[in-house]
């Protein structure tokens, strides 16, 4: 029986430290940005405006898409919250001068286009992106 | 809004259209430390407002290391979970805040100028965010909210005459037995105080105390009824701590929120307890719509130890208490415009305005009925 216990801790142990994919969603980020892997808080953090500066220095030039499955699946699986509730937390933000609203994007395509052009951007896609200038993040969680 | 006996917040008894609100705001990121923005706002609320626009907030806000910010301007007391946001209808699912906490007569008198440092810090596996504020307290003379004092200090009035007049021998059918006041005005003075909101890691829990404490001198003349006396005065008031303790949980498609507000005066040497609180219920039906539940339950004088209220004299025992229960549906209907319902059902009447009703109805029990709409852009 102690055996069993041993393992079974190791293999959740292990369980909490491998990056996990989420699935259909992909942070990414501009390609000449030093970052590979980011954790989930961190990226939580950022997207709840806790943190507006990148460790490596500049501004985070961060993006959302304006709903759509993809949206929907950063908010439940990374953010950890309802979309709604996502979105009156900036509304609260920005109507009461506590933050700038992130930008507001229609599409993958728009997204990749906006984190191509903007070396301190981040945002999200629905699919690995073929765009040159794009990187993926791996979630840490 | 409709509401079937008495006036509340507006002219509503027998429906006002008198219900508007309107704002824009301005932010501008100047370098990466410093931010500054402002918010135009105007209501019509009744006699509160006129759809004037007023400057609701300008601040300049700079970060000083990491989450630590210093924000200097014109702002609203950070005062429990919706003091900030009061004026957002498009965040919450109800048309009203509970007015038992969040009185919108005194709205304009939350808003203050001067400096606040905030930041957050981790703990217990969540995140606190502190607010500590200290600036000059709001006590413009055309606030409605200063209008609405007199029923604090007009009963201490009121008695005194009827001791005085009873000791000259004036017969109690011949004293008078009402009060009213004009020309109020209020000598700014300061305020301080501090707010802990703590939320849990994964935002399921939202806990935070708020108080501040605050001081001025109000002046008028108080008017007692039959008879004309006018007496002037001129008393200082002194808010000793007025404190907001609020709670919230979140599970699912559940938001269940508590919220409780005390607040202890002194006014002109006499001490004045305020109580009021209440539980929120808020359900998710779907992506666009809202079901919200609310109890709320407000005293504006409390009797020390026997935590019950007291109407002023001349009034019926219902002045003295309001029990608010609130069931309002709210509907997305679109990305930019949002529609809510919303009944009341109300015991009491110790939140309305005697402004709005000088001819006192005897009625315990009443109904309310709002249809908010609210365009974004």
């Amino acid at each position: 029986m102690y055996w069993v216990k041993q393992i079974m801790s190791v293999f959740i142990t292990l369980c909490l430290y491998l990056p996990i994919n989420h699935a259909n969603v992909f942070v990414i980020v501009h390609a000449n940005s030093p970052l590979v892997e980011i954790h989930r808080n961190e990226l939580k953090r950022i997207y709840m405006n806790r943190r507006d500066q990148w460790k490596h220095g500049g501004a985070i030039q961060k993006a959302v898409l304006r709903g759509g499955d993809t949206h929907k699946e950063l908010c439940r699986t990374i953010l950890r919250q309802e979309p709604k509730r996502f979105e009156r937390y900036w509304v609260r933000l920005v109507f009461t001068g506590q933050g700038i609203a992130p930008v507001s994007l229609k599409s993958d395509s728009e997204m990749l286009k906006y984190v191509s052009e903007n070396k301190n951007s981040l945002g999200y896609v629905s699919a690995i992106p073929q765009t040159p200038g794009i990187k993926v993040l791996k979630i840490l969680d | 809004m409709n509401s079937s006996a008495h006036n509340y917040l507006a002219e509503s008894n027998g429906g006002t259209y008198q219900f508007t609100e309107y704002g824009i705001n301005f932010m501008r990121q100047v370098n990466k430390d410093l931010r500054v923005g402002a918010q135009l706002f105007g209501r019509d609320l009744g006699d509160i407002g006129n759809s004037r626009l007023n400057l609701d907030w300008m601040y300049a806000d700079l970060r000083l290391s990491g989450s630590l910010r210093l924000r200097v301007g014109k702002m609203f007391t950070p005062m429990g979970f919706h003091s900030e946001g009061r004026d957002i209808d498009l965040l919450r699912s109800t048309v009203l805040l509970p007015q038992s906490v969040y009185f919108d007569t005194f709205r304009d008198n939350f808003a203050f100028n001067g400096v606040v440092l905030q930041g957050d810090q981790p703990l217990l596996e969540g995140l606190l965010d502190f607010k500590l504020f200290r600036g000059g307290f709001n006590m413009a003379d055309d606030a409605p909210g200063m209008q609405d004092l007199s029923r604090f200090f007009g009963p201490f009035f009121l008695q005194a005459t009827q001791a005085q007049m009873t000791q000259a021998g004036v017969p109690q059918a011949f004293q008078p037995n009402r009060y009213s006041s004009q020309n109020l005005w209020g000598k700014p003075t300061e305020i301080q105080g501090f707010r802990f909101v703590w939320s849990s890691a994964n935002q399921d829990w939202r806990m935070g105390y708020s108080e501040f404490s605050a001081g001025s001198e109000i002046n008028g003349e108080i008017l007692l009824s039959p008879g004309a006396i006018r007496l002037p005065f001129s008393a200082p008031l002194r808010i000793n701590k007025f404190s907001i303790l609020s709670a919230e949980y979140n599970w699912n498609r559940f938001k269940a929120t508590f919220e409780r507000l005390d607040n202890k005066m002194n006014l002109a040497g006499n001490s004045l307890i305020m109580e009021g609180y209440y539980h929120q219920l808020e359900y998710r039906l779907d992506e666009t719509k809202e079901l919200s539940f609310s109890y709320s339950q407000f005293y504006p004088f409390v009797e020390k130890g026997k935590g019950s209220g007291w109407a002023p004299p001349g009034f019926p025992d219902h002045r003295s208490y309001q029990t608010d229960r609130g069931l309002s549906l709210r509907v997305d209907l679109n990305n930019h415009a949002v529609l809510k319902l919303e009944y009341h059902w109300m015991n009491g009447t110790a939140q309305l305005r005697e402004v709005l009703n000088p001819i006192w109805q005897d009625q315990r029990n009443w109904e309310m009925f709002l249809i908010k709409t609210t365009i974004k852009f």
